[in-house]
């Protein structure tokens, strides 16, 4: 699975027009000078050779030279990349946890004011962009009201109150959409299930009925949305390109937008195949945990 | 159905009680199910709800207005006009201007076109190499299946923006970079729906036509593929309609895709960030138009769900 | 003597989108303590659905319990609300079901122990070792082999047989006065039919409760219950001892029924015999007798009004304005 992910991110570098070589060298360069510069960067070989090269490379750790940057992708990325898991795992789980809670309500107290509003709301926040919210967030927060500072990162070890305040805003914009994605989920996974058979069978033996809604039935329609905490991942990620391009983060996602707007090509290959490699871990983890869950895939 | 008129026996397990005339026909009393015709049924359960009527019309508005963009608005959405820049919303310019003096509510019109057609584009290109792929993954099955398969899973494995972006960058910007890029990000589900569904088809028909020929095949399989992922296919296609809509902006706000100066929803936001002192609007208002286009099919596609298949009802 | 259930015009609606279903329309019944009642019906006809309003686990939203009176052990059970601890009590403690589907009526991430000592620790307030212990014996009493291991596996771990033998624990378990079976061999085959209905029968005699069997097949019933109701379309049209009803039967649903059933001692090759027509609307129900349409006597029956339960015999009823005469079914052999 990452195999072929490492083969797309590849992909996406032999599908540039125009010659990086000239982009570094600028047009002016001699012929030898790209020449030269074309067998360093070992473009004068054939394709998969140069695919081989750059996944040897991987496993040594060495993702090659920034073309714009003129420093090692590598540590390029390592810079940024706990700040982006950082910023989306907190996302992750607000939203999964106030998803959850929103659904099951929502759920539980079907047709009331509280499921329409819940419903509603579920059904708007996924139409809205995040990067919006973020600047929406930027001007009525951070501009008129002047609660919370508008952008910028410091690290939760050096400063941690501030640290967290600059991260109320970029989290919340991040999660609103999610939080809808589970709450839809929750909603109707929790609304089947509470049709199944077995929750009548709860009843009928006189269990309470916040027994049998938040025991039996519970249990059960989580289960589903478990599968849907990697796929949500992977959408937090993309918002995360977003966001961080608003509140101006020095993370994974920004560093990848400047590259790619530089055609900084061998940035955009590695973060992608990091990018790629995460999700597929997680979703590989959340597998697991499915098989761990779920007694009929656990005694097979 | 006639039946002649009959004495019949009637026996009780076996031992012969009395004889009877039957009545030639007994009609059936009707039937529990509905008896309106099916479109009826079709437009009474989907407009059942009043946002899904609501979608619906701001539906009809985006495409009256993108359609009718010229006539509607009130100046050209290119028109430099220094001396107007950065208007507050007046009666003249009823969203203001921008820093370039070009009319908001103009721009706003504008974009609406450039949204629908990216949208439509986007998922009618998505949906048919989608539908493609997946025809001939599900058919041949074997290695053509799996790698097909593979392929779209680690598509799907990346973040559906990482995945636009990059390749929307690498190909260069401009409108067709764009499109190619979003379609191909929205490809694989249509992909993985379509493979699904003729395996599912396969399975149940291989048997019978195993000593028919290709021919049959092929038709077979139409006959029964076509209703079975009809009535999903149309609900995806409404809903990533939005998306698709919604993934552009994004694209456009990062600065890839659509050059200026044609307006279109993202740039536009991106634009007015830096004058949100002065003029929040420039950022705020392209964005509703968004939230309510995307909200307006993410509702509409919520009502075919239910009117086509009322087992997925009660999912929001 | 007061009989333990009285079921007295009990009328239960369902609200659809094509119109007021009537699922029951005026079902009166009672069951002694200690009888074997049987209900016998079509697909569709209610009886389910009376069974479920006893302990109100209709789901109130589309159904809606509009009349009558469940008078169980002198109380009226529709005086409780849904939710209340009245109910609550009553349900598994002193009313137990047993559900049609065993493979989808226990919870697939519970253990079926766990699931059994569940009523055992709420209404016999006993502890967890204790339940457990309970769960076991009861496990071995249904006939579950090697129970002390099996207690802690989960459904799926189970057969058909088996899931619906720990459901009629599960059921027993607090010892209820009345038992429902709801279809309980209807997802089985025939084996494995015969052995549960056994094991049931056996229960029941052990522990003297009082046993509905709701079921579309005249078999189960015309071996093991004493008196017999037949309903159709939302309403009660024969009833009677089993003896009664099987040997004489009196209205001409019963006899279709009757007649429908092919024998082992028949001639070879004989026409079958199904009741002509479908089960009616229940929502456009006709102001005269529900079953005319399909009813073989139609010709000779002149009235245009709704029979009510006549009284034909000492302890037996029929819904029918002709006197109808059926010939003895065979000998029930008990």
């Amino acid at each position: 699975m990452i195999f072929l992910v490492t083969i797309i991110s590849f992909l996406l570098l032999q599908i540039v027009p125009g010659d990086p070589v000239l982009q570094i060298l600028g047009s002016h360069a001699t012929p030898e000078q790209q020449a030269i510069l074309r067998h360093d960067l070992g473009l004068d070989q054939p394709v998969v050779t140069q695919y081989i090269r750059w996944i040897g490379g991987i496993f040594r750790g060495d993702f090659g030279k920034s073309i714009i940057y003129h420093e090692n992708v590598a540590a390029l990325i390592k810079e940024r990349l706990p700040i982006t898991a950082y910023l989306s795992v907190i996302a992750l789980v607000i939203s999964t946890v106030l998803g959850v809670i929103g659904g099951v309500i929502s759920a539980v107290r079907r047709g009331s004011t509280l499921d329409s509003f819940i419903s509603l709301f579920a059904n708007t926040a996924v139409a809205i962009p995040t990067f919006w919210l973020g600047i929406v967030g930027i001007y009525i927060f951070g501009l008129k009201l002047g609660w919370l500072p508008i952008e910028g990162w410091t690290s939760p070890f050096i400063d941690f109150a501030k640290s967290t305040r600059q991260l109320i805003m970029p989290v919340f914009a991040l999660s609103v959409p999610n939080i809808a994605i589970v709450v839809r989920q929750t909603r109707s996974s929790m609304l089947e299930t509470i049709r199944q058979d077995y929750v009548r069978t709860a009843t009928s033996k006189g269990l309470r009925r916040n027994t049998v809604l938040y025991k039996h039935a519970l249990r059960n329609a989580l289960i589903p949305v478990v599968t849907l905490v990697g796929m949500a991942l992977a959408f937090l990620i993309g918002g995360e390109v977003l966001i961080e391009t608003v509140f101006n983060i020095p993370g994974i996602g920004r560093l990848l937008v400047r590259a790619a707007l530089d055609k900084d090509y061998l940035i955009v290959q590695a973060g992608v195949l990091i990018i790629g490699a995460v999700v597929c871990l997680t979703n590989l983890l959340v597998d697991i945990t499915y098989g761990w869950i779920d007694p009929r895939i656990r005694y097979k | 159905m006639d039946r002649p008129k009959d004495k019949v026996q009637i026996k009780v397990f076996g031992k012969v009680c009395f004889m009877v005339e039957t009545s030639p026909t007994l009609k059936p009393i009707q039937p529990l199910p509905l008896h309106i015709s099916e479109t009826r049924r079709f437009l009474r359960v989907m407009f059942s709800r009043w946002i899904v009527i609501l979608g619906s019309i701001i539906l009809l508005m985006l495409i009256i207005t993108a359609i009718f963009a010229p006539l509607l608005a009130p100046y050209d959405p290119n028109k430099v006009n220094l001396k107007e820049s950065m208007q507050q919303p007046s009666v003249r310019h009823l969203l203001g201007t921008d820093e370039m003096g070009r009319d908001s509510l103009s721009r706003i019109i504008y974009g609406s076109r450039i949204a629908v057609i990216i949208g439509v584009v986007v998922v009618v290109a998505a949906g048919a190499v989608g539908m493609f792929l997946g025809l001939i993954a599900g058919y041949f099955g074997g290695w053509t299946e799996t790698i097909i398969m593979r392929f779209m899973d680690a598509l799907m494995s990346l973040p559906p923006l990482v995945l636009m972006l990059a390749i929307a960058v690498m190909l260069g910007g401009g409108f067709t970079k764009v499109f190619v890029a979003l379609a191909i990000g929205f490809t694989p589900t249509y992909c993985r729906l379509m493979c699904g569904e003729v395996l599912s088809v396969k399975e149940n028909d291989y048997v019978m036509a195993a000593n028919v020929i290709g021919a049959s095949h092929a038709r077979i399989m139409f006959r029964h593929l076509v209703p079975n992922v009809f009535p999903t296919l149309l609900v995806m296609i409404t809903m990533d309609l939005g998306f698709a809509i919604l993934s552009e902006a994004s694209l456009s706000f990062l600065g890839i895709g659509i050059n200026p100066p044609t307006a279109t929803w993202g740039a536009m936001i991106n634009g007015g960030q830096h004058y949100l002192l002065t003029n929040p609007l420039l950022s705020i208002t392209p964005g509703v138009a968004i939230v309510l286009v995307v909200l307006a099919f993410n509702l509409v596609g919520d009502g075919l769900r239910d009117a086509l298949d009322p087992r997925l009802r009660g999912r929001i | 003597m007061i009989p333990l259930l009285e079921v007295k015009n009990l009328k239960v609606i369902f609200n659809t989108m094509a119109g007021v279903v009537k699922a029951v329309d005026g079902v009166s019944y009672y069951i002694d303590e200690g009888e074997v009642v049987g209900l016998v019906g079509e697909s569709g006809c209610g009886k389910s659905v009376s069974q479920l309003a006893l302990t109100q686990l209709i789901a109130m939203p589309p159904g809606e319990i509009v009349g009558g009176e469940i008078v169980f052990e002198g109380q009226d059970l529709l005086r409780y609300k849904a939710d209340s601890k009245q109910m609550r009590c009553v349900r598994g403690g002193k009313i137990a079901m047993i559900f049609q589907e065993p493979m989808t009526s226990f919870n697939p991430v519970f253990s079926i122990g766990e699931q059994i000592m569940e009523p055992l620790m709420l209404h016999l307030k006993l502890d967890r070792q204790a339940a457990k212990q309970r769960a076991i014996e009861l496990l071995e009493q249904v006939g579950i082999p090697d129970a002390k291991v099996r207690i802690n596996n989960y459904p799926h771990q189970f057969s058909g047989g088996m899931r619906q033998r720990a459901m009629i624990a599960m059921a027993l378990s607090c010892h209820p006065k009345l038992v429902i079976a709801d279809e309980p061999t209807t997802a089985l085959d025939v084996t494995t039919q015969a052995q549960v209905l056994e094991i049931m029968m056996d229960m029941t005699n052990k522990y003297h409760n009082s046993l509905i069997i709701v079921t579309h097949n005249l078999g189960v019933v015309a071996r093991y219950a004493q008196r017999i109701y037949v309903m159709y379309a939302g309403r009660i049209v024969e009833s009677g001892t089993a003896d009664d009803v099987f040997s004489d039967p009196r209205h001409p649903y019963t006899i279709a029924l009757l007649r429908s059933v092919p024998r082992l001692d028949e001639e070879r090759g004989r026409q079958l015999f199904p009741i002509t027509g479908l089960p009616p609307n229940l929502i456009d129900m006709p102001s005269n007798c529900i079953f005319k349409p399909r009813c073989f006597l139609t010709n000779r029956c002149t009235e245009e009004t709704n029979p009510e339960l006549r009284q034909v015999g000492d302890n037996h009823f029929a819904r029918c304005h002709l006197d109808v005469r059926g010939e003895p079914s065979g000998i029930i052999h008990r």
